[in-house]
C-alpha cells in the first residue's frame, strides 16, 4: 500500500502490513525559474512507493505529473527536497550516478514508446543492458547473457516473434509492448509510466493497461501518470496532482462534483 | 556499450540519412584530398632525406662571378670548371657533369636521348645500382677526362623501350650523334637522378671526354657542373679557397677569358650542398600550398561543422532516449565519436584516392617547378598522417556535438508534445559558423580570382610573333663539317634547298629557336665598358622577321652582306631599347655586345614572348653564325604539310650524313609554353567553383536547420494573418546579417594578405575592383539562394503542419 501526505493534509491511511520500500520522495519542489517569473511546477509533494505497489497518479493538463514523473525517473532534478530510491538518496548524486542508477533501477516507459528506428526490436531491448556497467567483483554480461534477457522479457509481452523488425513495421500498440520490455529487461526496481496509453486506440489501451496489470500481479512496481481516469483505476492506489500539490482525496479535484 | 555494437548502431543510424553522409564524406575527401597531397609533397621536399649514401656530404661545385661585389651564380666559364675539377681532384672526389642530348643513330627511329656526359667519379658518388653491367672502365681513381673510353651506360628506361629489355646488352654498341659507344651498364630502374643536372631524367651516360668541351673553350654554360664529396675529416673553407685560386689563376691567364671582360671580376668557387641545390626555392612553393589546402579544409570543416549540427538536432530525441536508459554524457559522447569516426575514415579512404590523382597530376604540371617529383607517391607516413587527421576532425566533430546538446536538457525531447522546440543550438554559435564560412570561402574566392585574372592575362598575351605552321630544325651537321666558316657554307645550301621546294613558304636561319626554354644569354656594354646587363641573344639572318610576321618598330632587319661578312651590327627588341636608351627609335646609335666591340643598332622589333621563365631578359639580335649549332626555321604554306621524316629526306638530300638534333613545331612550343598557366587557370576556376558550392551547401543547411527550429513561431505568425511575403523576409533578413558579416570579414583579409603578400611576391598583379565587386557579388547572391530555398519550401505548406509539428 502506498503512503502519501501533504503539507495541507495528515497521513489518511497506514498500511496494515509493512512492505520493503522502494521509493520517497520527501517535501519535494520545483521551481522553473525566468527572468521575470517563477512557476512551481511541484510544491511540498511527498510519495512513498513500496515493493508491489501499483500507483497511478493523474491530474489535469499543466499540474506537474510530467515533472513528478521526470523527477523519480533522475531525468531532472528537484528544486528543493530528498529522494531515495532502494535505500540510497539520489538528491546530490552527480550525472554518472544518477545514469548508473537510472539503467539499473527504474524502467522508463513513455507515451510515445520512444524506440529508435533504426535498430531492431532485440537492440532497442539489448540497448539497456548494453549501457550497463558491471560493479567491480560482479561478472560482465556476455551477449548470450543479453540475448537470453531480451527474450525473456520478449516473452513477458508475448512479443518474441517480432525480435528481427524494425519498430516502424509494428503497430503502436506492439510497439508499447516493446517498450515495457525494455523497461523490464533490466530487472529495475521499478517501472515509471508517462501515458502509456495516450497514443493508443482504445483496444490497444485497454491490452497494454492489462498487460501492466498483469505484471503487477507478478510482482512489478509501477507508477503510472495518466490523465484517463478510467485507467487510473487499474493501479491499486490513486493519486491526484493539482496545481503542483498532490490531494488524497478524488473529491477535492477541481471541477469535479462531489 | 562495446565498441562493435557502438559502430553497429552508428552504421545503422547514417544509413537512414545518406544525403547528409554522402555530402559531408564527399565534402571532406576533396579538401582532403589536397590537404594529404600537400603535406605528401611538403614530406619529400622538405624531410625526405635523399636517396643516395651519405647525401649530406654531396655538394654541388659551380663557379661565382663575382662583379662590382655581386654574386653571380649560374653560368659556368667551361675552360674553368673542367680545369677546376682538374686540379681540384687533387683535393677533394670530383665528377664533372655536363647535361645535353643526341641522336641515337643506332635506333631505327633516331630519337633525341637526353645524355649526360661526365666523369667516371659520377657513379661512385652518387654509389649508383645497376641493373646490369657497370660504370666505365677507368685506370685507377685518378684517371684523366682524356683517358676514357668510347663507353656508355643507359637508363633502365631506355633499356626497355629501344632495347627491348635485352639482358645480352652489355657489350652491344649504340650510336649517339657521331661516335660508337660500347654499353657497359644498364642503371637500375628505382635510381633517382638529381635534379640539379636535367630537369627530366636522362637516358644515356657518356664519358665527358665526348661532350666537346676542352680547357681552351672560354664561354660560360649553364649546363655544366661539378659533383663534390667532401669526407668529414676535410676542411670545407680551405678546400673552397683552394678551388677558388685555381679559377682565379685561370682567368688571369687565359687570353679569351680576359676578352670576355672577366679580368674585372672575381672568380670564385662555390659550393651549394646537394639537397639545397634539389630543393631549391620550392620550400616556399610547398609550403604555401600546404597553406592553401588548410584554408580549403577549414571552409569545408566549417561547412561539415554546420551539417553535423543539424544532423545532431534530428538525432536529439535518439540521445534522449539513451540517456534515459543510462547512458552517461561520456557514453553519448562515445557515441557521437564513433559516429563522427566512421564518417571521417570513410573520408580520409577517399581522400587518399584524391591525393594519388593529385600527385600524379602535380608530377605532369608542376615537374619541371619542383624537384624530386620522381619519388612522389603515398607512402607510410601520409597514410598515418591521414589517420590521425581523420581521429582529430571526429573528435572536432564530436565536441561540438557535445558542446551543442544539453545533457540535461534532453529530457525535453522525450515528451510527445508538438508545441514547438527549442533549438538546442546557440544561434551565436550557428551566425558564428555562417560568417566565418562565408569570409574564407570570400577570401579564397578572392585569391583563386586573381590568380586566374593573372593566368588568363598571361595566356591571353599575344605572342608577338607568328607560330603557325612555322617548325624550327636544330640540325646536327656531324663531324663533317668544322668551323663556322663550313657551317655558314652548309646553311646556304640548306635554305636555297628548303626555299625551293613548294610546300615551303619561308625559310630562315638562327643559332636557336625562337622559342626555347632556356634562350641564350649576352652581356651589353655602353662605351664606358660598364655592364648594362644580360640578353637573351639569338643570331638571325634576312629572312627572320618574314619567316615569325615579327614586326620592325624602326630601322631594318640585317642584309646580306652583314651576314656574310659578319659586320658589328645589332638588332634590339623594343624592350633591350627601353632598357638601355629609354626610347624605341634608336636605329643609328651604338652599344657594345662584347668589351670594345662596338656594334651599330641597325633596327628595333617589337617584343615577342619566346619563353616565359626567362621574360624579364629582353632580347638582341646578331648576324647569323652558325657557331656551335645551326637552326633551320621552315614556314610551311597553309593548307599544306610537311612532316618530320620528310624534312629529314630533304636534308639527306643536301648531305646524307645530316641529323635533326632536335624538331619543334613552334605552334605546340607556344601551346607547352603556356600550358602550366592554363592549367593553373582552370584549377583557379574550379577551386573557386567549389569553394563557393562547398559555402553554399553549409549555408543552406544551416538555414534550412533554423527555418526548422523556427517551425512553429512561423506557423503562429502565419496562423494569425502574416503573408508569405513578410515570413521570408523575417527570415531571410537574420540570415543574410551573418553573411554579410562574412563578407566584410573576408575583404578585409583579402587586403591585408595582400599588403603582405606584395612585399614577397615578384609579380603579383594589381587586384581589379570589378573583379573584386563581381567575385563577392556572386558569393552574395549564391548565399541569398541558399537562404531563399528552405525558408519558401516552408511557407508553402499549411499553418496547421507547423502548428502540429508534422
Amino acid at each position: 500500500m502506498t503512503e502519501f501526505k501533504n503539507t495541507t493534509h495528515n497521513v489518511i491511511n497506514e498500511p496494515a502490513n509493512k512492505k520493503e520500500l522502494c521509493l520517497q520522495l520527501s517535501n519535494i519542489a520545483k521551481v522553473f525559474r525566468t527572468k521575470d517569473m517563477e512557476t512551481h511546477a511541484l510544491r511540498s509533494v511527498d510519495l512513498t512507493i513500496y515493493k508491489g505497489d501499483f500507483v497511478s497518479i493523474s491530474g489535469p493538463s499543466g499540474c506537474g505529473k510530467s515533472s513528478l514523473l521526470a523527477i523519480m525517473g533522475l531525468l531532472d532534478s528537484p528544486s528543493s527536497g530528498s529522494y531515495h530510491i532502494v535505500g540510497k538518496d539520489v538528491s546530490q548524486l552527480g550525472v554518472d550516478m544518477r545514469a548508473e542508477i537510472r539503467n539499473k533501477n527504474i524502467g522508463f516507459i513513455f507515451q510515445s514508446f520512444n524506440l529508435i528506428d533504426e535498430l531492431s526490436v532485440f537492440e532497442n531491448i539489448a540497448l539497456v543492458l548494453r549501457y550497463r556497467e558491471v560493479d567491480s567483483g560482479s561478472k560482465e554480461l556476455t551477449e548470450t547473457d543479453i540475448e537470453q534477457a531480451v527474450h525473456s522479457a520478449l516473452a513477458q509481452v508475448d512479443m518474441g516473434h517480432r525480435a528481427e523488425h524494425k519498430p516502424n513495421q509494428l503497430s503502436g500498440g506492439q510497439q508499447q509492448r516493446i517498450a515495457i520490455a525494455r523497461a523490464l529487461v533490466g530487472k529495475p526496481a521499478i517501472l515509471l509510466v508517462d501515458e502509456p496509453t495516450g497514443n493508443l486506440d482504445s483496444k490497444n489501451g485497454d491490452a497494454v493497461m492489462a498487460l501492466l496489470k498483469s505484471l503487477n500481479k507478478a510482482g512489478t512496481t509501477i507508477c503510472m501518470v495518466t490523465h484517463d481516469t478510467r485507467y487510473a483505476e487499474f493501479a491499486d492506489t490513486q493519486m491526484h496532482l493539482l496545481d503542483g500539490e498532490m490531494i488524497t482525496e478524488p473529491m477535492m479535484i477541481v471541477g469535479k462534483a462531489s | 556499450m562495446k565498441l562493435k555494437h557502438e559502430i553497429l548502431h552508428s552504421i545503422a543510424g547514417l544509413k537512414k540519412t545518406p544525403i547528409f553522409v554522402v555530402t559531408l564524406v564527399f565534402t571532406l575527401a576533396i579538401t582532403l584530398g589536397a590537404l594529404f597531397a600537400a603535406f605528401n609533397l611538403n614530406q619529400l621536399i622538405l624531410f625526405k632525406e635523399l636517396p643516395y649514401a651519405n647525401a649530406d656530404q654531396l655538394y654541388i661545385l659551380e663557379q661565382n662571378i663575382v662583379r662590382d661585389g655581386k654574386d653571380n651564380i649560374g653560368d659556368q666559364i667551361i675552360g674553368a670548371q673542367i680545369r677546376m675539377h682538374r686540379l681540384g681532384k687533387e683535393v677533394v672526389s670530383s665528377a664533372i657533369v655536363n647535361s645535353g642530348s643526341g641522336i641515337l643513330v643506332s635506333s631505327p627511329s633516331e630519337p633525341i636521348v637526353s645524355t649526360l656526359f661526365l666523369s667516371h667519379e659520377f657513379f661512385s658518388l652518387l654509389n649508383i645500382p645497376f641493373e646490369l653491367g657497370g660504370a666505365f672502365t677507368q685506370n685507377g681513381d685518378k684517371a684523366q677526362l682524356n683517358e676514357a673510353k668510347a663507353e656508355a651506360v643507359i637508363s633502365y628506361q631506355l633499356w626497355k623501350t629501344d632495347f627491348a629489355g635485352n639482358k645480352n646488352v652489355i657489350g652491344q654498341s649504340m650510336q649517339v650523334n657521331d661516335e660508337q659507344y660500347k654499353i657497359v651498364g644498364v642503371i637500375a630502374e628505382d635510381f633517382k637522378e638529381p635534379d640539379t643536372f636535367t630537369p627530366n631524367a636522362s637516358q644515356v651516360y657518356l664519358p665527358f671526354k665526348y661532350s666537346g668541351l676542352n680547357e681552351s673553350i672560354a664561354r660560360g654554360t649553364s649546363s655544366l657542373l661539378s659533383l663534390v664529396r667532401f669526407s668529414d675529416d676535410q676542411n670545407f673553407s680551405s678546400i673552397t679557397e683552394q678551388l677558388s685560386m685555381i679559377l682565379m689563376e685561370f682567368a688571369q691567364e687565359d687570353v679569351d677569358v680576359n676578352a670576355m671582360n672577366y679580368t674585372n671580376v672575381e672568380l670564385k668557387a662555390h659550393l651549394t650542398k646537394l639537397s639545397d641545390s634539389i630543393q631549391g626555392d620550392s620550400a616556399q612553393i610547398t609550403l604555401v600550398i600546404f597553406a592553401a589546402s588548410l584554408v580549403l579544409l577549414l571552409i569545408a570543416f566549417a561547412n561539415v561543422v554546420n551539417l553535423y549540427l543539424s544532423h545532431i538536432s534530428n538525432k536529439q530525441q535518439l540521445l534522449a532516449i539513451c540517456a534515459s536508459l543510462g547512458a552517461k554524457p561520456r557514453a553519448l559522447f562515445k557515441k557521437l565519436f564513433v559516429e563522427s569516426l566512421l564518417l571521417t575514415l570513410s573520408s580520409a579512404v577517399f581522400a587518399l584516392v584524391i591525393a594519388a590523382w593529385l600527385l600524379v597530376l602535380t608530377r605532369e604540371i608542376a615537374g619541371e617547378a619542383l624537384p624530386r617529383l620522381n619519388e612522389l607517391g603515398l607512402d607510410g607516413t601520409t597514410i598515418i598522417f591521414s589517420l590521425l587527421i581523420a581521429v582529430v576532425l571526429a573528435a572536432l566533430l564530436a565536441f561540438f556535438g557535445k558542446f551543442a546538446v544539453s545533457y540535461d536538457a534532453l529530457k525535453e525531447h522525450l515528451s510527445a508534445s508538438g508545441k514547438g522546440t527549442s533549438a538546442q543550438v546557440s544561434p551565436k554559435i550557428r551566425k558564428m559558423l555562417i560568417a566565418s564560412q562565408v569570409s574564407l570561402t570570400g577570401l579564397l574566392l578572392l585569391i583563386t580570382s586573381m590568380v586566374l585574372q593573372t593566368n588568363l592575362e598571361t595566356v591571353n598575351r599575344p605572342l608577338g610573333i607568328n607560330v603557325e605552321d612555322v617548325t624550327s630544325i636544330w640540325i646536327d651537321a656531324g663531324k663533317s663539317y668544322q668551323g663556322q666558316q663550313q657551317l655558314t657554307t652548309l646553311s646556304r645550301r640548306l635554305k636555297q634547298h628548303f626555299s625551293q621546294l613548294p610546300q615551303i613558304d619561308s625559310v630562315s636561319i638562327t643559332t636557336s629557336a625562337p622559342i626555347l626554354k632556356w634562350p641564350w644569354g649576352k652581356s651589353i656594354y655602353d662605351e664606358n665598358n660598364k655592364r648594362l646587363g644580360s640578353f637573351n641573344f639569338n643570331t638571325i639572318d634576312e629572312s627572320y622577321m618574314e619567316t615569325l610576321q615579327l614586326s620592325l618598330l624602326s630601322g631594318r632587319n640585317f642584309n646580306q652582306e652583314e651576314i656574310t661578312e659578319q659586320k658589328d651590327v645589332i638588332v634590339l627588341s623594343k624592350a633591350s631599347a627601353l632598357k638601355i636608351f629609354n626610347k624605341v627609335d634608336v636605329a643609328g646609335e651604338y652599344i657594345y655586345s662584347s668589351i670594345g666591340k662596338a656594334s651599330l643598332i641597325v633596327g628595333v622589333t617589337e617584343n615577342y614572348i619566346g619563353n616565359l621563365s626567362e621574360e624579364s631578359r629582353p632580347q638582341v639580335y646578331l648576324p647569323a653564325k652558325p657557331w656551335w649549332r645551326l637552326t633551320i626555321n621552315l614556314k610551311v604554306k597553309s593548307n599544306m604539310l610537311m612532316s618530320k621524316i620528310e624534312i629529314l629526306e630533304q636534308l639527306r638530300t643536301v648531305d646524307k650524313n645530316l641529323r635533326i638534333q632536335d624538331y619543334l613545331p613552334l605552334g605546340q612550343a607556344a601551346q607547352a609554353m603556356f600550358y602550366q598557366y592554363r592549367l593553373t587557370a582552370w584549377l583557379a576556376a574550379g577551386l573557386s567553383l567549389f569553394a563557393l558550392i562547398l559555402a553554399c551547401t553549409g549555408i543552406y543547411g544551416v538555414i534550412s536547420y533554423s527555418t526548422q527550429m523556427r517551425r512553429y513561431e512561423l506557423g503562429v505568425r502565419m496562423a494569425i494573418g502574416a503573408k508569405r511575403k513578410r515570413i521570408i523576409n523575417l527570415v531571410l533578413k537574420d540570415a543574410l546579417k551573418p553573411v554579410i558579416l562574412g563578407l566584410c570579414a573576408s575583404l578585409l583579409f583579402a587586403v591585408l594578405i595582400y599588403q603582405v603578400a606584395i612585399n614577397q611576391i615578384e609579380h603579383l598583379g594589381q587586384p581589379d575592383v570589378i573583379q573584386i565587386i563581381l567575385s563577392l557579388l556572386l558569393l552574395l547572391g549564391f548565399s541569398f539562394i541558399a537562404c531563399f530555398i528552405p525558408v519558401t519550401s516552408m511557407v508553402k505548406q499549411d499553418p496547421v503542419k507547423a502548428l502540429r509539428n508534422e
